[in-house]
């Protein structure tokens, strides 16, 4: 009995000493820089099976999303504020990177308006901020089938004389080259935010 | 009164006087009027507008000789979720600014005039309880870089 007390005692004693070891190390010791803006999920997450089109009207699938580091971002091209502005930031961003030398992810905007988004319109728009950038679409099944899964919610709103607009998740999302969601920008978005965290977040690959 | 109290008292008396008599009761800053995005079919116009007067002011309706049609809206963002809604009046009370920006209250222009391009000016005419205010500026086509 007094033996595995003792045993007990040793036990907890280690735990201690290694668990407050780790913590000086980290707080002290370790000064490897580390994301400061995005939230990175304790697992990466498989994306789930989806058949979108993309700017050209060819299938945009997880499999397009594979063997490199990508960003996904929710929007519509009528939407005049919150999208221009976080698609011009994430261009800023990339561009920003490229002059210091280094890589940034594919950016994929995801049009939740598919009735207004046709691919040529979509690629007309994306164009408009950065060559490159790759805008998909697809009917609202194949659309839930991704966003759903991702906590990505959409849904149109104010319908007046055939106008409308599109309620939608404002956050980054970034995938990596497993096409696994790995981490996630909230708003408010800032260029230096993507410019500080990306480096640090697609360099474990 | 001390010294040091009157050297205190002095520059807010001047500021006053500045603000009530002499100074512009309602003043329009930053403007950024953007032209539509390629796919879209709404331009976007940002702006502060000041309210120095002794009186609140109510913006109830804005016009535009280069568009069809002018809205106020407000993009609001709750658990992550951009939400877009119009505006029937923004009341801006005395002493104080409202910005029409990026993420907030901005000014939708739908339907451009043919000749409305990139660097042609456009005239926004803004409404309000007390008067009319008219700003102009270049169409552009974004926003300055952050």
């Amino acid at each position: 009995m007094q033996a595995s007390r003792r045993f007990l005692a040793i036990v907890i004693l280690f735990v201690a000493i290694s668990g407050g070891a780790e913590f000086i190390y980290y707080a002290f010791f370790d000064q490897r820089a580390r994301p400061e803006h995005a939230m990175v999920l304790p697992a990466p997450m498989a994306l789930p099976a989806f058949s979108l089109l993309d700017r050209n009207g060819d299938p945009f699938t997880r499999d397009s999303l594979r063997g490199g580091w990508h960003l996904l971002f929710f929007g519509f091209t009528h939407c005049p504020d919150i999208c221009p502005v976080t698609l011009q930031q994430l261009a800023l961003a990339k561009k920003r990177l490229a002059e210091e030398g280094g890589a940034f992810p594919g950016i994929v905007f995801v049009s939740v308006d598919p009735e207004r988004d046709s691919p040529d319109t979509l690629a007309a728009y994306v164009d408009s901020f950065s060559a490159g950038i790759e805008g998909v679409s697809g009917d609202l099944e194949q659309l839930h089938k991704l966003s759903k899964p991702l906590g990505i919610y959409f849904a149109r709103s104010g319908d007046l004389d055939g106008d409308y607009s599109v309620d939608h998740s404002a956050v980054v999302l970034l995938i990596n080259p497993a096409a696994e969601w790995q981490a996630l920008f909230s708003t408010p978005h800032s260029v230096d935010n993507f410019v500080h965290d990306m480096p640090l977040l697609t360099s474990d690959r | 009164m001390s010294r040091l109290a009157t050297a205190c008292v002095w520059p807010i008396l001047l500021l006053a006087a500045c603000t009530a008599d002499n100074g512009p009761p309602i003043v329009i800053s930053n403007v950024h009027i953007l032209a539509p995005l390629p796919g879209s079919n709404a331009g976007v116009a940002y702006l502060t507008i000041t309210n120095n007067s002794d009186a609140a002011i109510t913006v109830r309706s804005i016009r535009s000789p280069q568009f069809a049609r002018v809205e106020m809206h407000e993009t609001t963002i709750s658990d992550g979720v951009s939400r877009m809604r119009p505006l029937n009046s923004v009341q801006i009370a005395r002493g104080t600014s409202v910005d029409f920006a990026a993420g907030g209250k901005h000014i939708m222009l739908f339907g451009a005039n043919p000749q409305t391009n990139t660097g042609s000016p456009v005239t926004l005419e803004i409404e309000h309880d007390d008067g009319l205010l008219i700003v102009s500026a270049t169409l552009q086509t974004r926003l300055p870089a952050d």
